[in-house]
């Protein structure tokens, strides 16, 4: 992100001034490659029964930055109005934190506390409705604003047990992993951002992306347990672009 | 990359299969495992079977198993693993169903592919039953069962390796599973392999108070048999028959599973079963962590129990209290690790102006009778006069250290203090520690009993020693010597533990005296805690104070 903005604020200063120039493109499409950078980890706690007495487990389940590839087309509709559709698709992977309070299977009201890691990747892909306004401050650069509603759906895995050993006189126990259901559970969202266009072509040329999605979502758990957390994020990428 | 072969036909046919699976459920993942061929899915059967032959010639999948249907004459079942390399695929297998003429008439199984790794381990099977060894916590010897390779599908579709297999005894006797990485020997995987259904249920003791108890069984079917211990710890509830407890103890007959307690919802109402049950298991506990001793004879013997000889009613009093008076107002340790709980009085009668509740209700009690178990297999104290006397005192210094090690120090029901069984026969409990006299007992040696009566005095010159072991810890003045003492104090009183414990365990003589029982764990304590140390002065100073020199 820090990187990027500058080099838009270049890209923009270097250009002549046209702001009221219209576009005259009817049609454009994009692909992009880039980061969603904002982290969307999310704590979850939940108990379970074990020994006849409650099991605490708590995660922290990763969603750092990850790699982001969007692609995105449109049709100008009126003056320099673009309506179209965008898709992205983000992926990290990381190190849930896990910790949990196991009952002894003895006595009451005495806990051995494990923790641990466990391995996973959470997937969101989102689609986009673009309403855009472009703008055309040079020959060759293009400025596009979008927002519009968005879906997002992520694939995330949610923990349900967790694993461990344990031997008498069971007052340790060690942790060796976890089991997990994978969430996958879409949302309604929105998105809005700004993509700028070099032309280098006729019909080609390069741009950069920095926009914003969002969606809360919902997604079932073991049991009648649910886990909320957000998708989308800060995004940021490059690519090709093709005015026609 | 590892893939499963599962789902619809058209699915396989797809990924180059020529058999299909029946119908797995359309939105289920790509990993479902569990393939089953209905009988109206023919089609499927002869692709699969056709796929199985193929694989049969190649060498890919191997006949384990034929076996006659013993529910359908004429029919054949067999099971086929797989093999990758002449490597067996771990959980990659089918079973085949087939009529009289050999025709197949279902499958079910799961089948892996994509594997294309090396079948050639780094590890030896002797490095990897050593690492196994390693992490089990004990030797695996060469009788154990021989490690073998196998291809592991990994979790999460994370492919394959190649890993020794091994199945160890842990040193918390624990089966377990160990699949070893065959190039590095680390751990893949590892699960318990120990096939019982323990479990851990809700209990009512004597008292009234809850508590958590270690059951074996499953829904609808549940008994006392705790597993989850190293050794079998078991209680039989004797439903009030006297002569099937008497018969059993002298040899006639055996136990079997109908006289283990048993419950159907795993919430246990009968007191006398369950704290006969639980504290056993706390007295084991105690001397593993106190001691780190293994049960009554250090190997782990089992420990049954049985409980409810007789009924606690009025009825039964009369018919068989003059027969059987122990079944009442007694429990006794009856050897290789079998305990007997009386059921006490029915309410409103009395025995020597006390009532009796079940004796297994109280935890001293129960570790009381155990440890007459530890001194069987130890020291052996002849039961009759002074070493009579020192093996009932080591009963009761030791049920009480374990009255103190589960339960708050304090007066009242389920609280920690120097009464015996004083929660179960009240008031004031069987003997007392801190004032022995208060119970009629001696405190000091000048005052023992030396008549012929309860086997020269065994439960009566107990005191003696008891009072010595409460003034090591506690400290005071004897009140017959006028002699004071500093104990090591309560926060300490571990030291006494160990000192009385490796003296009556390890050092007395099966015929031991007062003197002999003085100078044993003052040498305890200087083994345990050196020469001139608070343990020693505690110790040499009780015994004097309690006459004993």
């Amino acid at each position: 992100m820090r990187r990027i903005v500058p080099a838009l604020l270049v890209l923009l200063a270097t250009a002549v001034p046209a702001w009221a120039q219209p576009a005259k493109e009817r049609i454009w499409f994009s692909i992009s490659g880039g980061a969603q950078l904002t982290n969307n980890s999310f704590d979850d706690a939940f108990d379970l029964t074990l020994y006849t007495e409650p099991e605490h487990v708590t995660v922290n389940s990763p969603a750092r930055s990850g790699l982001l590839i969007a692609g995105s087309g449109g049709y100008r509709v009126w003056r320099q109005l673009f309506v179209g559709l965008g898709v992205t698709r983000y992926s990290s992977s990381g190190d849930a934190q896990v910790t949990a309070q196991l009952p002894h299977p003895f006595f009451d009201n005495t806990y051995r506390n494990i923790e641990g890691t466990a391995p996973m990747t959470r997937t969101e892909v989102g689609a986009h409705v673009l309403i855009g306004w472009m703008l055309q401050p040079t020959r060759t650069v293009r400025v596009m604003l979008t927002g519009g509603p968005s879906y997002i759906t992520a694939k995330q895995p949610i923990v349900t047990e967790v694993t461990f050993t344990e031997a008498f006189p069971y007052d340790t126990a060690q942790f060796t992993g976890v089991k997990t259901t994978t969430a996958s559970k879409g949302a309604p969202g929105f998105h809005a951002g700004a993509d700028v266009f070099w032309m280098f072509g006729k019909n080609v040329g390069v741009g950069g992306l920095v926009q914003f999605t969002h969606a809360s979502i919902k997604a079932p758990a073991n049991g009648s347990r649910s886990v909320t957390f957000d998708a989308g994020g800060a995004q940021v990428g490059g690519g090709l672009r093709f005015l026609f | 990359m590892r893939t499963l072969r599962t789902g619809t036909a058209a699915a396989c046919l797809a990924a180059g299969f020529t058999i299909a699976f029946a119908p797995a459920p359309a939105a289920q993942a790509p990993a479902t495992r569990l393939a089953a061929i209905t009988a109206s899915s023919t089609s499927a059967v002869r692709q699969w079977d056709s796929l199985t032959q193929s694989m049969l010639r190649s060498g890919e999948l191997r006949i384990r198993q034929v076996r006659d249907d013993t529910l359908i004459a004429g029919h054949v079942n067999d099971r086929v693993d797989q093999y990758h390399r002449g490597v067996r695929v771990f959980g990659g297998d089918v079973s085949r169903q087939m009529d009289s003429q050999g025709v197949v008439l279902s499958l079910f199984g799961n089948l892996y592919s994509n594997i294309d790794i090396s079948v050639d381990p780094k590890l030896t099977p002797e490095n990897a039953r050593a690492r196994a060894g390693e992490l089990a916590g004990l030797e695996q010897g060469p009788y154990s069962p021989d490690p073998e390779l196998v291809v592991l599908p990994l979790d999460a579709s994370a492919g394959y390796k190649l890993a020794w297999r091994v199945r160890a005894v842990t040193a918390g006797l624990d089966i377990v599973q160990y699949f070893l990485d065959a190039a590095n020997g680390d751990v893949l995987l590892q699960y318990s392999d120990r096939e019982t259904q323990t479990t851990v249920g809700r209990a009512i003791g004597v008292l009234g108070d809850n508590k958590k108890i270690s059951v074996t069984g499953s829904s609808g079917s549940f008994s006392l048999v705790d597993r989850l211990r190293p050794p079998l710890v078991e209680t039989n509830d004797m439903k009030g028959d006297p002569i099937r407890t008497i018969n059993y103890l002298s040899g006639t007959l055996q136990l079997n599973s109908s006289d283990v307690a048993a419950d159907d919802d795993n919430n246990w109402t009968d007191g006398a079963v369950d704290d006969a049950h639980v504290y056993a298991g706390y007295t084991y506990d105690y001397y593993f962590k106190r001691f780190g001793r293994h049960g009554l004879n250090n190997n782990d013997i089992r420990i049954r129990s049985l409980a409810n000889p007789v009924r606690r009613t009025q009825a039964d009093l009369q018919h068989y209290f003059s027969q059987f008076p122990d079944f009442f107002v007694n429990a006794f340790y009856a050897g290789g690790g079998n305990m007997v709980y009386g059921v006490g009085l029915p309410p409103g009668f009395t025995l020597g102006g006390q009532s009796w509740n079940h004796l297994s209700g109280a935890i001293d009690v129960v570790g009381h009778e155990l440890t007459h178990g530890v001194t069987e297999f130890t020291s052996n104290l002849i039961y009759r006069n002074e070493s009579g006397a020192l093996n009932e005192a080591f009963s009761d210094i030791m049920g009480t250290s374990i009255e103190f090690f589960f339960q708050p120090a304090g007066n009242g029901d389920l609280k920690a203090d120097y009464l015996c069984a004083e929660d179960v026969v009240k008031p004031g409990g069987l003997r007392s520690m801190e004032n022995p006299q208060a119970l009629g007992d001696p405190d000091h040696y000048s005052r023992r009993f030396t008549g012929t009566t309860d086997n020269g005095g065994v439960h009566i010159n107990s005191g003696i020693a008891n009072q010595a072991f409460y003034l090591a810890i506690e400290g005071g003045t004897n009140r017959t010597s006028g002699l004071a003492v500093q104990g090591v104090g309560g926060a300490n009183r571990d030291q006494m533990e160990k000192v009385f414990y490796r003296a009556f365990t390890s050092m007395l003589p099966t015929n031991a005296t007062f003197s002999q029982a003085r100078a044993a764990t003052i040498q305890a304590a200087r083994d345990l805690y050196g020469a001139n140390s608070n343990a020693e002065r505690a110790v040499t100073q009780a015994w004097t104070a309690v006459g004993v020199q």
